[in-house]
């Protein structure tokens, strides 16, 4: 008895927690596409984050034109080329990469805490009014191509980044209400739960501390997954001409102004393109590996 | 409870959610900032016209009265006036919807059957170099936007190559066969002008081809990983020591149960299609109704965004309709489950 006592002693909780990120860690990089796809995003946060002081010609990136140097293939000075006004593809693409991360982390911050409450109060009470109610609407809004219902409100709206995030955040909650209902209303009659019932716990209490650890894993890997796609739903709408304003730099918008200038002036469009598969690519990569390592199934 | 009232009981839920969604659509017609009438007549307009055009829209009636008005009417099929095209949103979308669906359904049976195809190959030669191109190729699939691969697909066939149109729907030397289904490729075979047909398909592939790519990657991708888990089950085992010919086993007892989760899944691939057609026509000029959908959002002709969404909402309710009832028939359980109680 004494030895045991004294494994678990004051100091082991900690030891534990970086053993099972050791573990993570060492079952993460099994996967090179994982590795590929983390690298990804760190560069290319890292890209957007810095932008300002890497970017070759940062004044690009908003009211600027020099029709001198507009039009020119990629070369030594203009590694992507230039645009119909002169400005460089490679600097606008990191300022664009600015409004990307941007978009995708405000949308997120907007949408994963009401679907998670709205998904745990209808899970918890399966059956009951509120989770007619609560889930019925989440069905309705699941009813619409997400992309049509974006459009549809960011085209009411006026068009600006502002208006897009919201449209887009006014389609997406209900995806984590759904993911969170499914796994609270498949432990909510656990024992652990039902222990806290029965001690008398608050419903905040069994909520927020009992059954929402237990959901935390399959929101990570969404919220992963759904950065990609969020990005990618910014790109779409600003590509329609409903997101980021120009001059401002969005990728969608860049690939859009670009297309009219096919094939002659290829890289005007094309490179901002790559770029939009780049990031997307490397979230879902990443997603791929944090779903293996947290072994969950539901997303 | 049989298979049949099972399926009454799913048509009775999608008039719920239809129902829900009518009042979803209309609420973000309302939504819009700044005086509808104003925004439909012009600065210009005159006080009184602007009053008789409210009067006419029912603007001022409680958001309810309005609601009955747009549903009663909606439910005549009248859907109001495009402000953009000035013709009836209900004219407008019979004109544009055929190309939709035509592109749409190509773009399906692209998706559908390559997707099945390739999954079911990368399976049967798992670990092989197959396998990994398949894998590859379907990671950059799934990740790629529709609109990402329409522009080098249209660089590559359109203007490198030459070999695929990039415009429209039909070139203008042939004269559009008189409409019957809508969709130009069948009308032109039955016009039995085949050139006009074959110059119709070649004007199809590039857009049909960006749209599935995306919905044919993920196909790919959950086909192989059921099958290569079904591959490991006891009951293929026993198969196989029956002597059960290798061709009966892979295609009856493992290819169609494990297309269980890849028919699932179509709803969502459909979805995909039906959002990404927005800016694929937009790509390729065609002139369908998701074209017709984005120039009206850009111009704020809110009965034209009304009467799209509905339309395309009513589309992907459908098509989950007959997903759910090919899964009840590929999948014996839910068939039984929903027999048994």
């Amino acid at each position: 008895m004494k030895t045991i006592e004294g494994t678990y002693s004051a100091e082991t909780p900690l030891n534990t927690f970086w053993t099972n990120v050791r573990k993570a860690w060492y079952k993460f990089s099994r996967n090179r596409m994982s590795v590929l796809g983390l690298a990804t995003v760190l560069i290319v946060s890292l890209l957007a984050i810095f932008a300002p002081f890497i970017a070759p010609y940062p004044a690009h990136a908003g009211r600027f034109v020099n029709f001198a140097e507009a039009n020119q293939p990629p070369s030594a000075q203009h590694l992507l080329g230039t645009d119909v006004v002169g400005r460089d593809v490679l600097s606008r693409i990191l300022f664009g990469y600015r409004y990307s991360l941007t978009m995708g982390i405000i949308v997120l911050l907007l949408v994963v805490p009401p679907g998670v409450v709205l998904g745990l109060v209808a899970g918890y009470w399966k059956g009951k009014w509120i989770d007619t109610i609560v889930m019925r609407i989440t069905d309705i809004f699941l009813a619409v191509p997400p992309l049509v219902l974006a459009l549809a409100i960011a085209s009411v709206l006026k068009p600006n980044l502002t208006n897009a995030m919201i449209a887009v955040s006014l389609m997406w909650w209900p995806w984590y209400a759904r993911l969170v209902y499914g796994v609270t209303s498949s432990i909510r009659t656990e024992f652990f739960v039902q222990a806290a019932e029965v001690t008398g716990a608050s419903k905040a209490h069994i909520l927020f501390r009992e059954i929402l650890p237990n959901c935390v894993s399959p929101i990570l890997t969404k919220i992963s997954l759904d950065m990609g796609w969020v990005i990618l739903m910014g790109a779409s709408l600003s590509f329609v001409g409903l997101g980021v304003q120009p001059p401002a730099p969005g990728l969608g918008t860049m690939v859009a102004d670009g297309a009219k200038y096919m094939p002659d002036s290829w890289w005007i469009a094309v490179f901002p393109a790559i770029a939009i598969m780049i990031v997307v690519l490397g979230f879902n990569l990443l997603g791929d590996g944090l779903r293996d390592v947290l072994s969950v199934e539901e997303v | 409870m049989s298979f049949s009232s099972f399926l009454i009981r799913r048509l009775f839920y999608s008039i719920v959610i239809l129902i829900g969604l009518s009042m979803l659509i209309f609420a973000i017609s309302r939504i819009m900032p700044g005086d509808p009438a104003r925004l439909a007549l012009g600065a210009r307009a005159p006080d009184e016209v602007v009053q008789q055009w409210r009067d006419w829209m029912h603007l001022d009636d409680p958001i309810h009265v309005q609601y009955y008005y747009w549903i009663r009417d909606a439910l005549h099929g009248k859907l109001g006036q495009s402000l953009w095209t000035r013709r009836d949103v209900s004219i407008d979308i019979r004109t544009f919807l055929p190309a939709t669906m035509e592109l749409v359904l190509f773009s399906g049976i692209i998706m559908t059957v390559f997707g099945i195809v390739l999954g079911a190959i990368s399976a049967r030669y798992k670990n092989t170099w197959v396998d990994n191109v398949v894998r590859m190729g379907s990671y950059f699939g799934v990740a790629t936007p529709a609109f990402v691969i329409a522009i080098l697909l249209m660089l590559l066939f359109g203007y490198l190559l030459r070999i695929l149109p990039t415009m429209g729907r039909l070139d203008a030397v042939f004269t559009t066969p008189p409409v019957r289904t809508g969709l130009l490729t069948i009308d032109a075979l039955l016009a039995g002008d085949f050139a006009a047909c074959w110059n119709a398909i070649t004007h199809l592939i590039m857009p049909a081809i960006a749209l599935a790519l995306g919905g044919m990657a993920q196909e790919a991708r959950i086909t192989r990983s059921s099958m290569a888990d079904n591959m490991l089950k006891d009951y293929i085992a026993v198969e196989r020591s029956l002597k059960i010919p290798a061709r009966v086993i892979n295609l009856k007892y493992l290819l169609k149960p494990s297309l269980i989760p890849t028919v699932s899944i179509l709803g969502l691939d459909f979805a995909a299609l039906l959002s990404n057609a927005f800016l694929v026509e937009l790509i390729f000029g065609w002139p369908g109704l998701s074209r017709y959908g984005v120039e009206a959002m850009v111009r704020k002709d809110i009965n034209a965004v009304t009467g799209v969404v509905l339309i395309m909402g009513v589309l992907f309710i459908t098509v989950n309709i007959l997903v759910d009832i090919i899964v009840g028939y590929l999948d014996p359980r839910i068939r039984l489950r929903a027999e048994g109680g």
